[in-house]
């Protein structure tokens, strides 16, 4: 062991050198903390509306207590989690690694953007405390600005705030993706988890400030006690779903081009073969940004928007599988004929894939103006968007995580252990979620806390299935936190995967690289496979 | 390694570490603030659309009710605003010549517009309260009911208008207060820059926000 | 970085004409009875194109500021346009 190499944790180890720092690795690891946070207490919220839910009566939580849970996991699972997830923590850990950057193009930003979230994450944590709100996480107009008894007002506030973080997240990937390349390192010799992180911030960056300027104008009406959302005026509630989806159905996006990227690196490294199709990743990336802005609408065909818009915005959101399609197409052919072997990592890249497409499948169902109408409103939706989101980001974020995990901490987590945890996961999500759809497509409406006694069973059994998934959570927590200190040395490359990142030591020293790397050849140039199909070693 | 210091190039330019050269790192403040811009469009853009969609409906509410505003006023600050772009505009330029001693004198001319701006917004907000313009249980009730979202939307523009100029006054000051030190000089005035654009795209807001709010129809 | 910048001419020519459409603009509301509205449009767009170019230099930088520019430009006209498709359609039957 040689303790004299500094590498960014032995940069400096007191509390200022962290709360301080503007090391693009240091802040991935405030956030992963700040995040972690968050998801628990979501998770706690989530886990009392399971067991509710156990029984067809309402005798666990008052409604209006349920009411407050479910958008309290709502608000917080989705600013406070998903979004920063994979962008936040591993984005700003590998960006600068991948391009042979030493830093982002502003790191003062980059603090500020992890204060700015942990102070508007203070704002949320305390709305909830003083007594939560229960509007869920939509903020409807009117009920927001004139009927709520709630903190709204409190709860928009953090999230306001919390969103100029994610903006200055976004502008800063931006412009580091644009100036700070290494020489050699064009546009199509990047990985493509920089393509969909570029993604990302353009939909962090053009779509968030209309989530800003909805929720002030919705506060404002709040406590002004007048406003323009309110018919008494003239006013249109349904002008503010088209703002709030204007951001919503983007933030959407924001929440699984990250994964995209995660897997694409995964799935390369774990087949060892160069990405099918690269060109068509890399700009299905964009071009889910670009239509993903073009399709919200969709979730306002049973509020009296116009039947002809929805009927264009039905035929839009159709558009967006073609992008999705192609990803998935290009994965599978990537592992076709591959030397493919199952460490975690790839077990986690390969439940995405499974779960994705049965959420983006039922997203088609769901942007079927007919089908929509039926099961709007149930757990049908309920049960796609978790497939999305959970069986989606939160898989492919804990894919990166393990597969960056040596990276990050120069240490590898026990193999084993965390095939089977990623096991436990995929069956314990399916277990939970896929009842849901039978129920939703049966009838049963979300948001509510008592139901009728024929859904019991399905209930019961997501509930078992939310129990074996709390298990997926914690067993990771445990070996990670065990693999800090007792876990093998990773060395540089202990997947022999290709990418800048790869090339400096575990951990990277404080610089990133001893000198600015130059770059001479493409993404995943993986070595030919030989007649056996194997790769040969390296 | 010298990494560990911030580098001074050969142009007394202070580039940080995470950059090669003074030009990269002026290129990446460029983009960032064009960034910053557009997602300050969008910003202001639920505004405009909320606006647009309400004066669509209700066209002859907001005619009657932009007829209560006060062109003198709003004309005024635009002509007060579109000179301290130029003052903007030329404190850069003399950055640029590395004509050191103008700079900080413009960025004063640009901040006293800036304030007098403020000042003749205050004694418009002063006038609109006494006319009973603030929708609410006081508001005019000559006007029609949907006058008042004209009004709302009309405070809060303005409002957030205001909010800009302001923190650009901050701004400007913090970049007099280092132009008077002695800080730009001719190869190194990025913040300058970025402070002028972003001033900028504050008068183009008010561009717009003037037809809209003052001058609906005013010839019925 | 940018070889060439507008000289003070050319801003002071440009503030000038902003505040010459300033009052164009102002005279078009009062008097004009047709057209108002889209000839107010029309130059305020021009007004803003004036400051884009000029004041703010985007006519002296790369290509890449002019995507940037347009880019929330487009993004706001597909807000409009696509939130246009449901008010202008409402009434239809």
């Amino acid at each position: 062991m040689n303790e004299s190499e500094k590498n960014y944790l032995s940069a400096g180890d007191t509390v200022k050198s962290w709360l301080l720092t503007t090391d693009h690795k240091r802040i991935g690891i405030l956030f992963l903390f700040a995040i972690l946070f968050f998801f628990s207490v979501a998770a706690v919220a989530a886990a009392m509306m399971r067991l509710e839910l156990l029984t067809p009566q309402g005798d666990l939580v008052l409604s209006e207590t349920y009411n407050k849970l479910f958008t309290m996991h709502g608000v917080l699972m989705v600013w406070f989690f998903l979004i920063p997830s994979i962008p936040s923590v591993l984005g700003n850990f590998v960006i600068p690694l991948m391009i042979g950057a030493r830093d982002v193009a502003f790191p003062k930003l980059n603090l500020l953007s992890w204060y700015l979230f942990i102070i508007g994450g203070a704002f949320v944590m305390h709305a909830i405390i003083i007594g939560g709100v229960d509007t869920g996480w939509t903020f409807y107009a009117p009920y927001s600005t004139a009927y709520s008894n709630t903190h709204v007002i409190e709860m928009a506030a953090g999230i306001f705030i919390a969103g100029f973080g994610s903006i200055l997240t976004g502008l800063n990937f931006i412009v580091t993706i644009h100036k700070l390349r290494a020489p050699g390192m064009t546009w199509f010799r990047m990985p493509i988890f920089l393509w969909s992180m570029y993604s990302t911030s353009i939909i962090l960056v053009l779509a968030t400030p209309v989530l800003a300027i909805t929720l002030a104008l919705m506060a404002l009406e709040r406590f002004w006690g007048i406003g323009i959302f309110d018919p008494k005026l003239g006013g249109d509630p349904v002008l503010f779903q088209h703002l709030f989806w204007f951001y919503s159905h983007p933030a959407v996006y924001i929440m699984i081009l990250p994964g995209m990227g995660v897997v694409s690196e995964v799935v390369t490294c774990f087949s060892r073969k160069k990405l099918f199709g690269y060109y068509f990743v890399a700009f299905s990336s964009v071009a889910i940004a670009i239509i993903g802005f073009l399709v919200w609408g969709h979730h306002m065909f049973v509020s009296s928007q116009s039947i002809y818009a929805g009927i264009v915005f039905s035929f839009l959101s159709f558009l967006v599988a073609v992008p999705s399609a192609i990803k998935v197409f290009n994965w599978t052919m990537t592992m076709y004929r591959g030397s493919i072997s199952f460490e975690a990592p790839m077990l986690y890249a390969l439940s995405f894939i499974a779960l994705f497409v049965i959420g983006g499948l039922t997203g088609l169902m769901l942007a079927t103006l007919a089908v929509d109408v039926h099961v709007h409103g149930t757990y049908f939706i309920v049960a796609h968007f978790h497939y999305i989101m959970v069986g989606g980001m939160v898989t492919a974020f804990m894919g990166g995580l393990h597969y960056w995990w040596p990276k990050i901490t120069g240490r590898m987590y026990p193999e084993k252990l965390a095939q089977l945890a990623a096991l436990i996961l995929f069956g314990g999500f399916n277990l939970t979620f896929f009842p849901q759809f039978i129920l939703g497509y049966l009838g049963m409406p979300r948001r509510v806390h008592d139901y009728a006694p024929e859904f019991q069973i399905y209930n019961v059994l997501s509930t078992v299935g939310a129990s074996i998934l709390a298990i997926g959570y914690l067993l990771p927590l445990i070996y990670f936190l065990w693999s800090l200190f007792y876990g093998k040395k990773a060395g540089a490359n202990p997947w022999r995967a290709t990418g800048l990142e790869w090339k400096t030591s575990s951990p990277p020293p404080k610089h990133n690289f001893e000198e600015t790397p130059v770059v001479t050849e493409g993404a995943y140039n993986y070595p030919p496979l030989n007649e056996l199909g194997e790769s040969e070693n390296v | 390694m010298n990494l560990e210091n911030p580098k001074m190039s050969e142009e007394n330019s202070i580039v940080t570490e995470q950059f090669e050269d003074a030009q990269q790192q002026a290129e990446a403040s460029h983009l960032g603030i064009w960034t910053f811009i557009a997602t300050e469009i969008l910003f202001f853009g639920g505004l405009f659309l909320t606006y647009t969609v309400y004066r669509h409906f209700y066209f002859n509410a907001f005619v009657a009710a932009s007829k209560h505003t006060d062109v003198m006023f709003g004309t005024i600050n635009s002509v007060i605003l579109l000179t301290s772009s130029f003052t903007m505009a030329l404190a850069v330029h003399a950055a640029k010549e590395n004509r050191v001693k103008k700079i900080a004198p413009f960025l004063a001319l640009t901040i006293l517009l800036g304030l007098a701006f403020l000042v003749v917004k205050g004694f418009e907000y002063h006038k609109d309260l006494h006319d009973h313009l603030l929708p609410g249980a006081n508001f005019d009730p000559s006007l029609p009911p949907q006058a008042q979202i004209f009004f709302w939307l009309y405070w809060a523009m303005t409002g957030l208008h205001g909010i800009h100029v302001t923190v650009g006054i901050g701004i400007l000051t913090v970049m007099f207060a280092s132009a008077r030190r002695g800080k730009f000089s001719g190869s190194y005035y990025t913040p300058i820059e970025l402070t002028g654009l972003y001033w900028h795209f504050v008068d183009i807001i008010w561009l717009f926000l003037y037809p809209l709010l003052y001058l609906v129809q005013r010839h019925t | 970085m940018i070889q060439n910048h507008p000289s003070k001419k050319l801003f002071a020519l440009t503030w000038i004409l902003l505040v010459v459409m300033h009052f164009t603009i102002l005279g078009i509301a009062y008097y004009l009875k047709f057209f108002d509205t889209p000839l107010i449009a029309a130059l305020v767009f021009i007004q803003m194109m004036l400051i884009i170019l000029f004041f703010m230099e985007v006519r002296y930088t790369a290509k890449l500021i002019w995507m940037f520019v347009a880019a929330g430009f487009f993004w706001l006209c597909i807000q409009f346009v696509l939130v246009a498709s449901d008010y202008l359609t409402r009434a239809w039957h």
